[in-house]
């Protein structure tokens, strides 16, 4: 982990293998309570599992189960 | 005692097996009024006053799709008398989420942790009656799949304990503000929560006041924890959860799982997709060129071509029927009868769908082993022959499992029927069905013997009319059934939400998701089946627009349509281009379009998907997605297709005056029918894309019975209009170009078409043949098409712009009667259907239109009134695709 950077980290950011924590969800509406309905609230631990064969969607692992975002989803979930 | 009960879970919770399980065979599949969401009502098995209503699988109670908001009103406002809470105990945490949800609202509930076996078998150890403690309602550990703890669950559901869940708390300040709110308003928990989180269904009603003193609680609390409302109640309700699970669940060690390997290599980066590649190609080959194509071409050659036939000249006509059509058709009916009792037996006796495997088994062996020596060959057939008829013979002989006798075996008056699909039978019920059935297949059979000699007309309408019209509907079965297994298949086992997740990227620029692949990789083959595949996308824009745009890809059928231009214009192989082209250029465009519009607009659907574990599929829900969609397709799409061929029947057998023109016999005939005069009157609003004629626009309208009858209709229409009638050219279609395109030679053309062909045998894997044209028709087909291409030819009637504004307002306007019933079927609406058929006829309309006008004036030069308004057509056009959408209001 880098130390303090200007930038706010997303999940987006966050590579293959890699287990990072929930800061906060940006935006608001449908698609940001259904990520926080899904279990990515404050605090919560994320493996990133793998990104899609065509560069985009993610897989993650969350409370235990495998999920799958968008990359322009994973740009709102900010991490520690 | 209770009246109703309904089960409500996370999707992939196995709610629906459990379902199944406690109803068995008295379920009614519909839908929510006013969505297409799936409403699945039945009886509780032996107690039949109990309704048990399957809700939608849902993951959270807020108020956005349209499957949340059906739970919610019907949780609200119609009050089960209890609700079954149906949670994989695989994945505690979040299916726990929902339940939390759940209890607030106030509806007694039980339980049922299910695929309780599932997490024995990781190592996890779940004590239920502390989890039962925690949750302040009974837990029973369910397994759907082994059906073990239903009986249990039944108890629950029958004793008079009502249990009413204690909901999980928050932290002190959110319980506080949820406190002071229920004093200031008077109202439930659930209201007070909604209210802070502020619910746009809850705040409506609410005045300025009211809003004042929530929105006062809820900065208060926004501001104490630094975050806002959404996220300060989701992150409670988890937290609630991590705090209750330690005290119930050992976790297991094992963490990579077997899915997690397999999920490795499905999902790899090369190996990923050449595995998704040959899936899909498996898919396609088997259900929609092979197998399911046999099935399909047998079904139109053989049963609906001579059988049925036949047997009615016997029956109603005056020739009788041989010996060997009776037999086949006693067969075949006996097949259909007694196929589903059976498959209920089977899985009564816990033989889930070994026969279907069964069926299936000499066809795959055949074609993946087509040289195997004689010896071996027959002696496999042998074996499956005999490994059925031990099937047979244990359904007939064997007690059956004991749950069965126990529920099954009142059959509560007269309500069983042998068909419905699901369920379970016990021996006595079985046996006497069987008899009964097969003595009523033999005798059908029979009436073959009897030669009622009735009037020709009506046998003619009977023959032509009534078994051309169910042919056609069931005609599509074998496929459908075969394309339906396989992707029941892939979802069961959970490859299907990997197919969303690897093909996501590409449908996300028209806004749809990776599911919407394999709808249109199945309408290169039939727009039928790809139509009815829609059904497995959950999200409803997403279905509707995926419906809308499927079959703008041409079909098989629609490839005798190519092949007839190709020989017409001459350049063969760009004209299967350009139409491959147009058909996915359409989909990509009417896509973006569609998108951008109100209706459409903002659904970018949250790609925030599960991707479920994968397990070994089961064939008992297997069995039942595809018999139920077949089904579904057979009575509703069938009664569009039905009344469809009779009404163009009909038209095109007789003219104004009712007389009968017996086109069989003298094809010409169909000049004088009232679809000809009707074709005339409409002929004119096609005269702005080049074929103003009635010929060309008759045959358009016998296409919408089946695109190959195109290439019929043109064939009897310019059969005798060669020399004897003078077909003006249209007035916009320059003679220059007429003479000058049309020039090339019947030698140039029938050596294109062959090449076509010669192209098209290539590529078979990739498209479609047209029905009913494997190996040896391929030349006759072409050789008709050509024969057509010449006589057209000849009668001068196309210029190249007009030939191809026909071909393409063909293959893209509404499609084939079986597609639009198909289609009416899956949009559950009247008023979507039309839209549908209105925006694909539209668009082909559009597309031709401009085809034509454009290639005129870039052909000749001529600048006319049309070609002015073909420019302010593609300006509407570059606008709509360019034009900024609707967008949500979320940020």
């Amino acid at each position: 982990m880098t130390s303090e950077t200007t930038h706010v980290k997303t999940l987006r950011q966050a590579k293959a293998g890699q287990t990072v924590r929930v800061a906060r969800v940006a935006g608001a509406g449908p698609l940001r309570q259904r990520i926080l309905d899904m279990g990515l609230t404050k605090g919560t631990e994320v493996t990133v599992r793998k990104v899609a064969p065509l560069g985009d969607p993610l897989e993650v692992t969350v409370r235990g189960y495998e999920l799958t975002l968008r990359k322009a989803e994973a740009g709102r979930i900010e991490l520690v | 005692m209770k009246q109703t009960i309904a089960l409500a879970g996370n999707p992939n919770s196995g709610k629906t097996s459990l379902f199944n399980e406690l109803t068995g065979a008295n379920q009614y599949v519909g839908n929510w009024p006013g969505v297409t969401v799936e409403r699945k009502v039945g009886r509780l098995k032996e107690h039949e006053a109990i309704e048990v209503l399957d809700l939608p699988g849902i993951y959270s109670l807020s108020p956005y799709t349209p499957e949340e908001i059906v739970t919610r009103h019907y949780l609200l406002d119609k009050q089960p008398d209890m609700v079954i809470n149906v949670v994989d105990a695989t994945n505690l945490e979040r299916n726990l989420y929902l339940t939390s949800q759940l209890m607030e609202t106030g509806v007694p509930m039980v339980i049922a942790l299910n695929m309780i076996d599932l997490a024995e078998q990781r190592g996890d150890i779940i004590d239920a009656d502390a989890l039962s403690q925690a949750l302040g309602c009974p837990v029973i550990k369910v397994s759907a799949l082994h059906q073990t703890g239903t009986d249990e669950l039944v108890e629950q559901i029958l004793s008079d304990k009502q249990s009413l869940p204690t909901p999980l708390s928050f932290s002190p300040s959110v319980e506080s503000s949820i406190a002071s709110l229920q004093a200031a308003f008077g109202c439930s928990r659930w209201t007070a929560i909604k209210m802070l989180e502020n619910d746009t269904e809850v705040m409506a009603d609410k005045d300025a006041q009211a809003k004042h003193i929530i929105a006062e609680q809820r900065l208060k609390l926004e501001h104490e924890q630094d975050d806002d409302i959404a996220s300060i109640i989701a992150a409670g309700r988890y937290d609630a959860i991590t705090e209750l699970i330690p005290e119930a669940v050992q976790k297991g060690k094992t963490r990579a799982s077997f899915s997690t390997k397999l999920d490795a290599v499905l999902t790899h980066r090369v190996a990923g997709l050449a595995i998704f590649v040959a899936v899909m190609w498996a898919i396609y080959h088997i259900s929609i060129s092979t197998i399911g194509a046999w099935g399909t071409d047998w079904a139109n050659d053989v049963l609906f071509g001579e059988v049925v036939p036949n047997w009615l000249g016997g029956f109603i006509g005056n020739t009788p029927a041989t010996h060997s059509s009776m037999v086949m058709l006693s067969t075949v009916l006996a097949l259909c009868l007694i196929f589903p009792i059976t498959l209920r037996r089977l899985h009564d006796l816990g033989l889930n769908g070994l026969w279907v495997y069964l069926i299936i088994a000499p066809f795959v062996l055949e074609y993946i082993c087509p040289h195997l020596p004689g010896v071996l060959h027959s002696s496999i057939m042998a074996l499956l022959l005999g490994v059925n008829i031990l099937l047979q013979l244990a359904c007939l002989a064997l007690p059956g499992h004991k749950s069965a006798n126990k529920y099954g075996s009142t059959p509560p008056s007269f309500s069983f029927t042998p068909f419905k699909l699901d369920g379970r039978i016990n021996r006595i019920t079985y046996v006497t069905w069987y008899l009964l059935l097969s003595a009523a297949c033999v005798g059908v059979g029979a009436l073959g013997t009897l030669t009622m000699n009735c009037s020709p007309t009506l046998f003619a309408l009977i023959s032509n009319g009534i078994v051309a019209g169910v042919g056609a509907v069931l005609g599509f079965v074998p496929q459908m059934a075969v394309l339906f297994l396989l992707l029941a298949l892939l979802e069961d086992c959970g490859y299907m939400a990997r197919v969303a997740f690897m093909m996501d990227r590409i449908f996300r620029t028209i806004g749809l998701s990776g599911k919407s692949f394999i709808p249109l990789l199945v309408a290169m083959g039939c727009g039928v089946p790809a139509v009815m595949a829609t059904r497995t996308i959950e999200n409803e824009k997403d279905r509707r627009m995926s419906i809308i745009l499927t079959t703008f890809i041409p079909c098989g059928a629609k490839l005798s349509i190519i092949a007839l231009f190709a020989a017409l214009v001459g350049e063969n192989a760009n004209i299967a281009t350009i139409a491959y082209f147009a058909g996915i250029g359409s989909v990509i465009l009417g896509g973006y379009i569609l998108r951008k519009t109100h209706m459409f607009a903002g659904s970018y659907t949250p790609f925030v998907m599960e991707l479920p574990a994968y397990h070994t599929p089961r064939a008992a829900n297997i069995n039942m997605r595809a018999m139920e969609r077949c089904k579904s397709f057979v009575r509703k799409a069938g009664t569009v297709i039905f009344l469809a061929c009779a009404l163009i029947w009909f038209t095109s057998n007789y003219n104004w005056k009712l007389e009968y023109l017996n086109t069989d016999e003298e094809p010409a005939a169909i000049e004088q029918s009232m679809l000809a005069s009707i074709g005339n009157s409409f002929a004119p609003v096609f005269s702005p894309l080049g074929w103003g004629d009635w010929k060309p626009a008759v045959a358009t309208v016998t296409g919408l019975v089946a695109k190959e009858n195109v290439v019929g209709t043109f064939g009897v229409l310019y059969s005798n209009a060669t020399t004897a009638e003078e077909t003006a050219p249209h007035e916009e279609a320059p003679q220059a170009d007429t003479s000058t395109n049309l020039l090339p030679m019947l030698t140039a053309c029938t050596d294109a078409v062959v090449s076509l062909w010669d192209a098209g045998s290539a590529m078979s894997s990739t498209y479609a043949l047209p029905e009913g044209s494997s190996g040896e028709d391929d030349e006759e087909e072409a050789g008709e098409e050509a024969g057509v291409a010449a006589q057209i030819k000849a009668a001068g009637a196309f210029t190249t712009f007009s030939a191809l504004s026909f071909m393409l307002f063909n293959l893209l306007c509404a499609p084939c009667f079986a597609a639009c019933g198909a289609i009416r079927n899956e949009m559950n609406s009247s008023r979507w259907t039309w839209f549908a058929l209105g925006y694909m006829t539209l668009w082909a309309y559009m597309v031709s239109f401009l085809t034509y006008q454009l290639g005129t004036w870039m052909s000749t030069g001529a600048f006319g009134s049309g070609q002015v308004m073909a420019c302010l057509v593609s300006a509407a056009l570059l606008y709509m695709i360019v034009r900024r959408g609707h967008h949500p209001t979320e940020a």
